[in-house]
């Protein structure tokens, strides 16, 4: 009887093993055989053709997936070393990257954005740009404030591809149907247009301001900013200050006035906003690639959708905008590093680069290129530039888990705008949480 | 000539017993029991994805967890979810089993209609009930307006209230097939002769069902409940891909615990904890499971 039990438990025991999926994470070295980075940039010398991969997201994408195809069949068509492409969505990039990079997989280079850059940086998996690309090269052909977004204590461990900032959007005809025929420029401004767009239509969500997922405590962030306040202060959490509670009184006010609506992501945004349900929300500059992907007609974009800066809180103050930008790293454990730097030369090359720019509006960096007709006659561009000067950096944004600070963000708003939580009590929470996984 | 005497190498019959067994432990050594260990292990150090190097933190881990109000507020999901998602399909697969198990013409073809729930990708299924429950664009809030059940749309899977409740029905949806087909099988057992005495001696449908059906079935009752539990204790896709654990972590099971702070926050020790606890649960069930199997 006894035996019985005992064989009862292990095969319990032996089932729940299995099933709750406690793998072994491993304690393997995370980086590899790395190949020795040579000195000499990867242009001035013959190369040895190489198989690479190509790591990131714009290939996954509608809007994108085209041009980076494009892209890569040129680079391929020269005939030396030959690129394939890996993907994933964007949300699951950053840790694909880290979770390959702790294997054996083949990766050689990856587009990143500006907030998986810290956690990549972090792992001392990136290459650096100097040794493969030459710092001369560098700086004569690249913007200095593009290029400080890569580097790190000196090395340049990524190399911008297109470095912008997030603003919000607007639809130029929706606000002209409520009298606005340019966009609000305060938020006081900002809630008449947008209670005369609700008056107007109730079925309008005037603001598609995201509520779930990370993208929640990113676009909250400017918005803070915007209040005069801030999430961390000294490396300490201050949600609790003052900027903090009227910043989530007006969130909650946005919500029971209908003028946002919860459960949206960026990409619900994006979508409402080209079939005219949405009037403002916030994106990238590629904003524009996007909306005709999603069935906005290029003819009809200047009355659809315009970049604006974001409403300040009185007259006179600075717009906030976040940092936002795609970055192209090459891995320390890559066996072709000089290939892989010679590919990111040819899509940052001006050619690749207005193209680039053509089929979806993300800015060059290259300094040939921004300095073409083709950016400079460019009213879009032109916006986005002048939005982005006062772009700021987010606040978790160089650090590893940057993910998990979002995630504890992102559902104490979502207690506060569902009146789970007291604005306070979750504002408290809120610091609690991100000073314990801070630490 | 000579013949040669070949002398074999006597083994006893627990040495045999073992060669024979050797294959089997050594994958169930490399497959289960050591990632098992090693997580235990892992559950007492502060790794993360973002270092190859890591320190014994001893029980500081399971402090935090415990300490940790959204791990009581997971836990509470959690068992909401397994109640519901193991009793809805279950009762109304038993209900389809026993509509089904009456011959009828296209009983069959039913049958088989029905399985196709379970073959369908859970990240399928989850888009699937997303969009029929969605707030601007889904069926769901059009039928039971034009029923003049509501006035206004419900933003099913944006409150808290709610969303819980979507995430179950798509779980329920998912799973019906596979409680009805086990209980299919366990209504074919039921001897014929003992529900027509019991016709015989007056029980209505009622009855039956509660004396002769249901006791004679109780084995596989058991079995699949328990297995019912298992299943939707390490739930992971439907949940994840239909509100990513909110709103306001309202759907947050154990499953999504463990991948955000392994594939979000990187913290594969924190994770390790949370899977160990989570372990000692199914090892609860498990028990019971193994041992309602090896009665039968």
């Amino acid at each position: 009887m006894k035996a019985k039990r005992i064989l009862a438990l292990c095969m319990a025991c032996s089932i729940a093993l299995a099933a709750s999926g406690c793998g072994s994470t491993g304690t393997a070295s995370s980086t590899g055989s790395a190949a020795a980075a040579s000195s000499a940039p990867a242009s001035s010398k013959a190369l040895e053709s190489a198989n690479l991969v190509w790591a990131g997201w714009s290939g996954e994408e509608k809007s994108t997936k085209d041009i980076i195809n494009e892209m890569i069949s040129s680079y391929n068509a020269k005939g030396g070393s030959q690129v394939t492409w890996v993907g994933w969505p964007w949300a699951n990039t950053q840790q694909q990257l880290i979770i390959r990079n702790q294997g054996s997989e083949a990766l050689d280079v990856a587009q990143v954005d500006i907030g998986m850059f810290g956690a990549l940086s972090e792992m001392g998996v990136l290459a650096d740009m100097n040794d493969l690309m030459g710092k001369d090269y560098l700086e004569q052909n690249y913007n200095e404030a593009a290029l400080k977004v890569g580097q790190v204590d000196g090395k340049q461990l990524a190399m911008p591809w297109s470095i912008a900032s997030i603003n919000m959007v607007y639809n130029p005809t929706l606000l002209k149907s409520v009298g606005y025929s340019e966009p609000p420029k305060t938020i006081t401004q900002f809630e008449d247009c947008m209670k005369k767009l609700k008056e107007k239509d109730k079925n309008i969500i005037p603001y598609g301001l995201a509520t779930k997922d990370a993208t929640m405590a990113t676009d909250f962030q400017p918005w803070l900013w915007t209040f005069g306040g801030s999430v961390l202060k000294d490396g300490q959490p201050t949600l609790s200050s003052d900027a903090g509670q009227k910043v989530a009184e007006w969130y909650k006010s946005l919500l029971d006035k209908g003028y946002i609506q919860m459960n949206i992501t960026r990409a619900d945004a994006r979508q409402l906003f080209a079939q005219g349900k949405i009037a403002f929300y916030d994106d990238a500059i590629s904003a524009k690639g996007v909306a005709i992907s999603n069935g906005i007609s290029k003819a009809d974009l200047n009355n659809k959708i315009k970049p604006m800066a974001r409403p300040v809180l009185k007259d006179g103050d600075t717009p906030q905008s976040s940092m936002w930008g795609h970055l192209l790293v090459v891995f320390k454990k890559s066996q072709h590093q000089e290939q892989a730097a010679d590919f990111i030369k040819h899509i940052v090359s001006q050619e690749q680069s207005l193209k680039y720019f053509n089929s979806n509006g993300m800015l060059p960096v290259l300094k040939s290129a921004l300095a073409s007709d083709a950016v400079k006659g460019d009213p879009w561009a032109n916006t986005w530039v002048q939005l982005t000067q006062s772009g700021k950096a987010l606040e978790f944004a160089k650090m590893s888990n940057s993910g998990e600070l979002n995630n504890i963000l992102v559902e104490e708003l979502q207690g506060i705008l569902l009146g789970e939580k007291k604005i306070p009590d979750a504002l408290k929470s809120a610091d609690t949480r991100l000073s314990g996984s801070l630490s | 000539m000579t013949k040669r005497k070949h002398r074999g190498i006597r083994l006893s019959d627990g040495a045999v017993g073992f060669i024979l067994a050797a294959p089997a432990l050594a994958i169930f050594i490399a497959v289960i029991l050591y990632p098992f260990l090693n997580s235990i292990f892992m559950s007492f150090t502060n790794k993360t994805l973002m270092s190859p190097s890591f320190k014994m933190v001893g029980l500081n881990n399971y402090a935090k967890v415990f300490a940790d109000p959204t791990f009581l507020k997971t836990l509470g999901n959690t068992g909401i979810f397994v109640f519901f998602s193991t009793l809805c399909p279950f009762v109304l697969g038993f209900i389809w089993a026993v509509i089904l198990n009456n011959k009828f013409r296209g009983a069959g073809v039913l049958r088989g209609i029905t399985l196709i729930n379970w073959i369908v990708p859970g990240a399928s299924i989850s888009f699937l009930w997303s969009f029929i429950f969605d707030y601007n664009h889904g069926i769901m809030n059009e039928l039971l307006r034009s029923l003049g059940i509501i006035t206004q749309n419900v933003n099913w899977l944006g409150e808290s209230s709610t969303a819980m409740v979507v995430v179950i029905v798509a779980r329920t949806w998912q799973m019906l097939p596979w409680y009805m087909a086990f209980l299919t099988g366990g209504l074919q057992g039921v001897p014929f002769d003992q529900i027509e005495a019991a016709r015989i001696d007056g029980a209505n449908n009622l009855k039956v069902l509660r004396h002769v059906v249901i006791p004679g079935m109780k084995s596989m009752i058991t079995i699949v409940l328990v297995l019912g539990i298992i299943g939707n204790l390490q739930h992971f896709d439907i949940p994840q891909v239909m509100t990513s654990g909110g709103p306001a972590g309202a759907t947050t099971l154990f499953s999504i615990l463990v991948y955000n702070k392994a594939f979000v926050g990187y913290k594969v020790g924190m994770a390790a904890t949370i899977g160990t606890i989570w372990a000692v649960l199914l090892a609860v069930f498990s028990f019971f499971y193994s041992r309602s199997t090896s009665k039968n």
